[in-house]
């Protein structure tokens, strides 16, 4: 029980962390409600033990990032960093649960964390170079967007199905 | 098997299609690229997230443990194809984990197994921690899935229940039955017949054994005189144990002293050959008649530890005393004397003619300080009470003894046994 609270404190943190940085730009209001509401879902969550707590953060974290696209001036923390905070936080927060549930190893847990936040944010970094190098805009980000879009949902539907796993 | 997916697993997905629809919506590629990250993410722990075919099954358990024995059984997992870093739930109750080969022990009743093929097997050092009926089972094997998107689990079908006997006690007294019967053992009986205990002389009779003849006394006179022996006998033993104490409370030691003692006292008679009868009175009534033998003795030890404090239904418990004590039995009653219905039940017995012997566990050290004027007063009434129930016993001629937690077993069978030696000298 003791490593479900410290995962759960762990990724309080972060989620309070990220709320909490949002450079003082005009219109930063509802971005920084978003993510300050996402920190409160996933506090509350962890608290009363509810997980969809975890998806509803990083939904708002999300949503954070895509309204923080509009305001003034470069993204604080860099995209790659948030992806690196969100996934981490995710995998904290997922962690607590299964610590609540089964026995499980906590160092193990912990290094696949660490190694799910470094693929994820270089895996975004990666994308974000390639997408500058493109000079992606307009039509062609919607384009790229609704073929990811679709593409996506059908490998992760194909895949779900053939696994044999229930949902 | 069992696939849960995990919070994380829900999280990718859902925060993966929201991103890319933000994009979409804003008309900037950076949600979108951290959305198709978290999805790339679903979708590998998706990739491995196959269940396995899994077998958990028990070897080499024994029916019955004494308390404090280690024994070794064997586990073994049976997947249809090899799995990673799993742990494994014993679902232990009454017995702990000692010793692992194979695995590493990571709780109480947990294994960390480093991976499992077709067929893997673990030898675990079990250890019984207190009398009762110990269980191991239902088995759970947890396996950890790649990037832990899913909870894989496996619940084994199989439990087992294993007898722990309380720990040896050895008795040096016993109390002995002042009847026999018919079997042979180690009591000399009051009647006469073939032993080696002096009775009597008496004249030859035609049909008497020569051997028999005392040629020492037959040559003083002008006729034959015979040696007339006590035969060796066996007796009736019963015992009586009063589990009637408020359940959840220190009281429940009681009952545990009980039990170590009836245990005690039922392999020392047992090795004398009496046959053994018990009767134990909790929320269930019930009661085993005497009898001999090895599956007896494992009936008897098998009702015993499954007493549990209770409040004892007066009425049912008299009838089925009645019916089970019947002479020439020895009733050695174990029991705190704290129910007025108890003292009548032994009264009861002894009117019937029954020989009854009361071990009173004293209740003083299980109970609490008392806090307060008013509950010490309560205490010490409570404590003139039983003196009084005590005291109608031993004036109705039934021998009581109080059992001080601080004695060991053979004091109050000591003092029994002297006590039941001068009653029967005086008559």
């Amino acid at each position: 029980m003791a490593q479900a609270r410290l995962s759960a404190l762990a990724a309080s943190v972060i989620a309070i962390w990220l709320a909490a940085t949002l450079p003082p730009v005009p219109g930063s209001g509802p971005v920084s409600l978003i993510g300050w509401l996402g920190a409160g879902v996933l506090v509350l969550g962890l608290v009363v033990g509810y997980r969809g707590a975890v998806a509803g953060a990083a939904v708002s974290f999300l949503v954070r990032v895509a309204l923080m696209t509009t305001l003034d001036g470069p993204m604080s923390p860099p995209l790659w960093a948030h992806t690196l905070l969100i996934v981490l936080m995710v995998e904290l927060a997922g962690a607590s649960f299964l610590f609540r549930n089964r026995p499980t190893d906590p160092l193990l847990v912990l290094g696949r964390a660490l190694a799910a936040s470094v693929l994820a944010a270089a895996l975004v970094q990666a994308m974000a170079v390639l997408a500058e190098a493109a000079v992606a805009t307009g039509v062609l980000v919607r384009a790229a967007g609704i073929a990811a879009l679709v593409i996506g949902a059908g490998w992760v539907t194909r895949i779900w199905r053939r696994s044999g796993l229930p949902g | 098997m069992i696939a849960i997916p995990s919070p994380s697993l829900r999280a990718y997905v859902t925060a993966g299609i929201v991103g890319l629809a933000a994009a979409l919506a804003v008309g900037d590629p950076a949600p979108g690229l951290i959305g198709a990250g978290l999805l790339v993410l679903a979708v590998i722990g998706l990739a491995g997230g196959s269940a396995p075919r899994v077998q958990l099954t028990a070897h080499d358990l024994p029916v019955s443990v004494i308390e404090g024995e280690e024994v070794e059984v064997t586990i073994r997992v049976s997947v249809d194809q090899p799995v990673t870093r799993t742990h494994l739930d014993l679902g232990l109750s009454g017995l702990e984990i000692s010793d692992v080969v194979g695995g590493r022990r990571v709780g109480p009743s947990t294994l960390s197994l480093v991976g499992a093929r077709e067929a893997t097997e673990i030898r675990v050092t079990l250890r019984a921690t207190r009398w009762g009926r110990a269980v191991l089972g239902p088995m759970w094997l947890y396996i950890d899935s790649p990037l832990g998107m899913f909870d894989l689990r496996f619940e084994g079908s199989e439990r087992h229940q294993i007898t722990v006997v309380p720990a040896e006690i050895m008795l040096r007294t016993l109390l002995a039955p002042l009847e026999t019967n018919l079997h042979a053992g180690d009591l000399v009986s009051k009647h006469r017949g073939i032993g080696s205990e002096f009775a009597d002389l008496r004249h030859f009779r035609h049909g008497d054994d020569p051997r028999s003849v005392n040629w020492r006394v037959s040559s003083r006179s002008d006729r034959l005189w015979v040696n007339d022996r006590h035969p060796e006998r066996n007796g009736d033993v019963l015992l009586l144990v009063d589990a009637q104490v408020e359940p959840g409370t220190e009281l429940e030691t009681i009952v545990d002293r009980s039990v170590r003692l009836g245990a005690a006292l039922l392999r020392a008679h047992g090795r004398r050959h009496h046959r053994l009868g018990l009767i134990t009175l909790d929320g269930l009534c019930r009661w085993v008649y005497p009898g001999m033998g090895e599956w007896h003795r494992r009936r008897l030890l098998e009702q015993l530890i499954g007493v549990a404090p209770g409040e004892v239904m007066w009425e049912a418990a008299e009838r089925a005393v009645i019916r089970a004590a019947r002479r020439p039995s020895l009733v050695v009653a174990l029991t705190p004397l704290i129910d007025p219905n108890m003292a009548g039940l032994i009264h009861t017995l002894r009117r019937s003619g029954i020989d009854v012997s009361v071990i009173a566990l004293d209740v003083d050290p299980a109970l609490p300080p008392p806090s307060g004027q008013v509950r010490m007063l309560g205490r010490r009434i409570w404590a003139m009470e039983r003196d009084r129930l005590r005291d109608r016993l031993a004036g109705e001629g039934t021998p009581v003894v109080v059992w001080r937690s601080i004695d060991p077993p053979d004091v109050p069978l000591a003092r029994l046994d002297e006590m039941r030696t001068r009653w029967r000298r005086l008559g």
